[in-house]
């Protein structure tokens, strides 16, 4: 699969029925039509947040918490990770409630964070770091329980300190592992962003999104969707260049 | 296949609840919504004697199952078109993949819109949601090895026999795969349609007892949808190993 995808990926004349679709659904489409307004109206629809002075800050909102809840969640999934998978004893012994944590739905998380935490963006982050931290983490722990003793031992040997171990052995050996899990975990945490701002409506996009579903602009949600739909992709794009690139340049060491 | 009891395991997830129930009832975990795991085991008592947590589970899962088994019949059906028919997807693949790019959530409030506050919303949103794994996961599993399609060549089987006996049996595992995935993201999802727009089953009870300031109960309900969600699983992989015992192994899937 991965090699394919470097060899050119998807032919880009695959979005062909994608743009007749919505060609036909311009042509054939009721501007006033409160279920499928065609897409020239999403502009339109979108322009009273953007004269409100709307559009931009729920889009900073929303970034900012995905990028603080993944950056948190990358965090704690590979320091946590690191230390469950180094150990058996603390594998065996955590294992269970993890994996019952783990299969808690994200969505259920947000009302009970609304009810304990409030209205609040600490509240936010709460619920987008949780769930975004088990991919990371359970690629890190399988990655650390895999290492090769060889290179657990060279710095043994070597009389390197704890910290050169972690920073020249352990880092560049896991990182690979920590950005698949980034990488898995990059699009759930948006999600779930998206997510929490819909139920809640507390700032942001989804925010937003929902009042607009709310008072039926349909145009306007179309148009709110397709920003969500841009955000996804591009979040998508950044993340497995990232990936790539570096577990490339990681080659020799997994 | 004997699995040893984590015992050790399930100590620390009994100690952590006794340390939970302790913290709370000292008040060093001070939130006044944060009910202590005895408060919770009573709201679900209390959900169960009052009938309501039976009656938004079977809500939820019936939406949750009939949106997964539409996406299922469609998700293999155009998944296997797509990894058989090489046109097929050269010129559509992109668009797919432009569309997956939506995050599902931001396409609830759309099925709001369009299908209203009924159930129809909850089962098209779970529909769509697990479409995507499931067509993904049949398009890759379709990509059979040459060495297998070669031996089919060799044996002279019809078109209809390396379809039935080589690619299908071949594409079981990563389909088995994209239906669990599947499963779960439209339990997810029709809990996120419950709460936004059709109020009942079990996504709607977490928003009521939220706003009803009854904790114990909220959690009660957490805690069955985590249940529910485990449980699910399981029996999507027991059914699968059931019936496709050898197919599984072949691919690892079985671990």
């Amino acid at each position: 699969m991965k090699r394919e995808k470097e060899r050119g990926g998807t032919p880009v004349r695959g979005l062909l029925p994608l743009i007749l679709l919505l060609g036909l659904w311009e042509l054939t489409g009721d501007p006033a039509s409160p279920y499928f307004p065609p897409p020239s109206t999403w502009v339109d629809g979108l322009r009273p947040l953007v004269d409100g002075d709307k559009l931009l800050p729920a889009i900073g909102q929303t970034a900012l918490t995905f990028l603080l809840g993944l950056s948190i969640a990358t965090v704690v999934g590979a320091v946590v990770g690191t230390l469950v998978g180094a150990s058996r004893p603390i594998d065996r012994a955590l294992s269970p409630s993890l994996e019952f944590l783990r299969a808690l739905p994200a969505a259920s998380l947000v009302p009970v964070a609304a009810l304990v935490l409030g209205y609040t963006t600490q509240m936010k982050l709460v619920v987008v770091v949780l769930p975004a931290t088990w991919p990371i983490l359970l690629t890190c722990r399988t990655a650390r329980r895999t290492l090769s003793p060889v290179l657990l031992d060279t710095p043994r040997t070597l009389g390197l300190s704890r910290w050169h171990r972690t920073t020249k052995i352990l880092t560049p050996a896991l990182t690979p592992a920590v950005l698949l899990g980034v990488r898995v975990a990059a699009p759930l945490a948006l999600i779930i962003t998206l997510l929490v701002e819909i139920v809640t409506r507390v700032d942001g996009l989804g925010a937003v999104l929902g009042a607009a579903q709310a008072s039926f602009l349909s145009a306007q949600v179309y148009g709110l969707l397709t920003i969500a739909g841009v955000l996804g992709f591009l979040v998508n794009w950044v993340v497995t260049r990232a990936e790539t690139a570096v577990s490339r340049r990681m080659r020799g060491t997994t | 296949m004997a699995r040893r009891v984590n015992l050790l395991g399930a100590a620390v997830f009994v100690l952590a609840l006794v340390l939970w129930e302790l913290l709370v009832r000292t008040s060093v975990l001070d939130f006044t919504y944060l009910p202590a795991p005895t408060a919770v085991g009573e709201g679900l008592g209390e959900l169960l004697a009052n009938g309501e947590l039976l009656g938004a589970l079977g809500h939820t899962l019936f939406a949750a199952l009939s949106g997964w088994a539409l996406a299922g019949l469609v998700g293999v059906a155009a998944g296997s078109v797509l990894g058989l028919v090489r046109p097929v997807w050269t010129y559509s693949m992109a668009s797919l993949e432009a569309l997956r790019a939506l995050p599902i959530v931001a396409f609830v409030p759309v099925a709001v819109l369009l299908f209203g506050f009924s159930v129809q919303t909850e089962i098209m949103v779970a529909f769509y949601a697990a479409l995507w794994p499931i067509m993904l996961n049949t398009i890759s599993g379709m990509r059979t090895e040459p060495r297998m399609l070669e031996s089919g060549a060799v044996l002279r089987l019809s078109k209809a026999a390396v379809l039935w006996k080589i690619r299908l049996p071949g594409a079981t595992a990563m389909i088995v795969v994209g239906l669990r995935l599947g499963l779960s993201v439209s339990l997810v999802l029709t809990l996120v349609a419950e709460m936004v727009g059709n109020p009942a089953g079990l996504g709607f009870l977490l928003v009521e007892k939220g706003q009803a300031l009854q904790p114990g109960q909220m959690f009660a309900a957490v805690f069955v949808i985590g249940v529910t969600g485990i449980v699910l699983n399981g029996l999507v992989m027991g059914a699968a190993r059931l019936a496709f015992r050898g197919q599984m192994a072949s691919s690892g899937e079985a671990a």
